[in-house]
């Protein structure tokens, strides 16, 4: 049982009896316009903002227009949108699916008017539709990679994000990748492993509590799977007055843990530029509508979505930010060197001299 | 602190016209008492099986904390289901106002303010009461079923709290502010701990004294001097012991005591204040005639809107509370604190013997059903459990509490 989705779906029914909500800067688009249309599963993160000014930019260039709609989290508005966007007629869908199957018998539609459709960031589990997205065994991957090379030996604690989630087991995958021969090796021990429901920070500060507790305080790396989760982790350790000595994780590259990683107080954490990708699918998108076909597209190459079809797929590598490379993010305008470097001492990392 | 008295009888509600022959004082809520029996198996039983890890100083230091953020709004929520309402808001407004009270010091305040604490926890308790009235408003004269208000205002809240700072995460706070939520320099040490428990003491005994020899000079009958002197002395032990455990454990890499955290300080108070409330305020006796029967209490001239509306403000001010302590001791506020947060909250009062069709129940009964969530809980951490179990077990908890209250009630009628 899981009361959160059903909460979400109760509200969503209010909603969507209740208002007809049109999404993100969803313009109207004159006839002779062509048309790129987006949906949005739920565009309130903060880092779809800046997939979509990626977008915005790269389309306008071309001279085509940008049409965004906002599917709330709800599977069931999402196919309404799209539809919608077909009406309207675009040439080519972007859609970051709420669902990977729920989705598809709108796909099947577009299909059916010759409409290319580019799953963004997450899947679309049919064949004959572009995937672009980074790839998330590879975050996995990466996380573990830096870790380890803070502390090749000792005591780890895994702290994972929601159980309901399938991503975790992806993310995971690529964590034990790295892991594996080390634990079987015996230089690294797991000597906890929790799940942090909705992956919330609070949960994640007292689980982590009751973990220094067992261990009594005999913890060597902890990896967060988010930086939500790594929040958590670091007000645990602060306080032990452990934070900076425990090797620490995290994923997304909030400001607050770029901070920290400023700061000495966290290792990393695995960051995705999501201007990158919002480009990358952009100009997917303007090949598309000058006609070329989705497997021609850019650097694509061959991958099977989770039930076996072959999808062309551009997929990009995640990046670990860690204390010698923290300038990607400030060049990148991700963040602000003054963000950044709030409360750094004087011998701080190159990025805030 | 009248309200002592009815922490040494240990009963509620007063049920003076059922059993007029039985003295006053001699007669235990019971079924608190098996409540705290089924604590301490638990207790003994994840102490055995952790070796003695979960009743050491460390461990009952990390859990009086754990407990403190919803014990504090359990408070609350008991007042609101005990006047027949629900309030599903509790989660979005901790984690509305914990965004709010960090971008008072962060945006609005210029950091370093020597001000920031106090300030950013005012305006947070202002919005909490506010955001009552408002609730409270549209239950009481609207005439909405506050399941449908604090439906609406869970998600209106949970989504207000993303808006106000596009979802991102705010932290470090204020370093005095910080104090506050029981970090390594949120405890008043050990020698304030026990300057308060001395106090505590001096003030049972008196009272009960007092008590007694007011009794005496109206005539009125008396529990057994030996049985009022024993519950007193369980008093005392429990308050000596808590402040043993408190001050055993040391503040990280030193020796001195950390003593009782200010979010337990807080939680204590709450829970004396509202019960005292409850019980011998005006207010406290309309919440529960207006929850045992409504018309009643109108045809006495009760005015039940205005109750309702008090006590869904009340409600806003200990989640704006609760949402001090989280964000305190989180360092951080993050639009998705307390995601939940309001089940755990019904759990609480609902395993503390509190009846969701109203009219009935106890604070202390809360604190302690919350008490009994998060031992079994941070008992279940220390073992390595995983966490699904940990829910599905706390789940199985809840529904055999009540299943067991309902028996209970079944038998008393």
């Amino acid at each position: 049982m899981d009361l959160q989705t059903i909460w979400a779906r109760i509200g969503s029914a209010i909603f969507s009896a209740g208002l007809a909500f049109a999404g993100p800067n969803a313009a109207t688009a004159a006839s002779s316009e062509t048309v790129v249309g987006v949906s949005w599963r739920y565009f309130q993160d903060e880092r779809w903002k800046i997939d979509e000014a990626a977008m915005k930019t790269v389309l306008k260039t071309a001279g085509l227009t940008y049409v965004g709609i906002d599917a709330q989290g709800d599977p069931q508005k999402q196919i309404a949108d799209v539809e919608g966007l077909i009406a309207r007629g675009a040439k080519v869908l972007i859609i970051l699916a709420q669902d990977a199957k729920a989705i598809l018998p709108v796909i099947e539609r577009a299909k059916a008017e010759h409409i290319p459709v580019i799953a963004y960031d997450a899947p679309i589990d049919i064949a004959g539709v572009l995937y672009t997205s980074f790839d998330n065994v590879a975050v996995g991957r990466v996380m573990a990679t830096a870790l380890v090379k803070a502390v090749p030996k000792g005591n780890w604690v895994q702290m994972e994000g929601d159980p309901a989630q399938t991503i975790l087991q992806v993310f995971k995958a690529g964590q034990m990748e790295v892991l594996q021969p080390l634990i079987d090796k015996g230089d690294i021990k797991i000597v906890a492993r929790q799940n942090v429901e909705q992956w919330k920070p609070d949960v994640a500060q007292s689980l982590m509590d009751q973990v220094l507790t067992a261990n009594n305080n005999k913890v060597d790396a902890v990896l967060a799977m988010n930086d939500s989760i790594s929040n958590g982790v670091a007000a645990s350790l602060a306080g032990q007055a452990l934070l900076g000595r425990v090797a620490l994780s995290g994923q997304d590259g909030d400001a607050a843990v770029l901070n920290r990683i400023a700061k000495g107080q966290q290792t990393m954490t695995v960051w995705k530029d999501a201007q990158a990708l919002g480009t990358v699918a952009a100009k997917a998108a303007v090949e598309m509508v000058r006609g070329t076909p989705i497997d021609k597209v850019g650097s694509a190459r061959m991958l099977k979505t989770a039930s076996g079809f072959a999808q062309p797929s551009i997929v990009l590598t995640p990046v670990a930010i860690t204390r010698d490379n923290l300038d990607l993010v400030v060049d990148s305008g991700w963040i602000s060197k003054a963000a950044l470097c709030k409360g750094v001492a004087a011998n701080g990392p190159a990025a805030c001299r | 602190m009248q309200v002592l008295n009815h922490f040494l009888a240990l009963r509620w509600p007063p049920r003076g016209a059922a059993s007029p022959a039985r003295p006053e004082g001699a007669r235990f809520d019971v079924r608190l008492l098996a409540m705290l029996g089924v604590l301490a198996v638990i207790w003994i039983a994840f102490d055995l099986l952790t070796g003695g890890l979960f009743l050491s100083s460390r461990n009952l230091f990390n859990l009086s904390l754990q407990v403190s953020v919803v014990g504090i709004m359990a408070a609350g929520m008991i007042l609101v289901i005990v006047a027949r309402h629900i309030d599903l808001s509790v989660g979005s407004q901790v984690g509305f106002l914990g965004v709010l009270g960090a971008l008072v010091q962060t945006a609005w305040l210029a950091p370093g303010n020597p001000h920031a604490w106090w300030l950013s926890s005012a305006v947070m308790l202002a919005a909490g009461v506010g955001i009552g009235a408002l609730q409270g408003a549209l239950v009481a004269y609207a005439g909405i079923p506050s399941f449908v208000v604090t439906l609406g205002g869970l998600l209106f809240l949970r989504n207000a709290a993303y808006q106000l700072n596009s979802g991102a995460t705010i932290a470090p706070l204020d370093g005095t502010f910080q104090m506050l939520g029981g970090g390594p320099n949120g405890a008043i040490g050990g020698a304030a701990s026990w300057a308060l428990a001395g106090a505590t003491l001096i003030v049972l005994v008196s009272t009960a004294l007092r008590s007694r020899r007011r009794k005496q000079r109206y005539g009125v009958a008396q529990a057994h001097p030996a049985i009022e002197a024993s519950i007193l002395a369980c008093w005392a032990a429990a308050i000596v012991l808590f402040v043993i455990a408190m001050n055993g454990y040391a503040r990280p890499s030193t020796n001195e005591a950390m003593g009782i955290p200010v979010p337990v300080l807080v939680l204590i108070a709450v829970t004396l204040a509202i019960s005292a409330v409850a019980q011998r305020h005006r207010f406290g006796r309309h919440v529960f005639a207006v929850g045992g029967d409504p018309q009643s209490a109108q045809l006495a001239g009760i005015d039940t809107r205005w109750v309702v509306m008090r006590v869904f403000m009340l409600m806003g001010l200990l989640c704006g509370l609760a949402s001090i302590v989280l964000t305190a001791r989180l360092n951080a506020a993050a639009s998705g604190s307390g995601t939940m947060m309001e089940l755990y909250v019904i759990a609480a009062a609902v395993i503390g013997g509190t009846s969701l069709a109203g009219g009935a129940g106890t604070i202390l009964g809360g604190t302690v059903g919350a008490l009994v969530m998060q031992s079994l809980q941070g008992g279940m951490v220390l073992l390595g459990v995983p966490s699904p179990i940990q829910s599905m077990v706390l789940a199985g908890v809840l529904v055999v509490a009540v299943w067991l209250d309902t028996l209970w009630r079944g038998r008393a009628k």
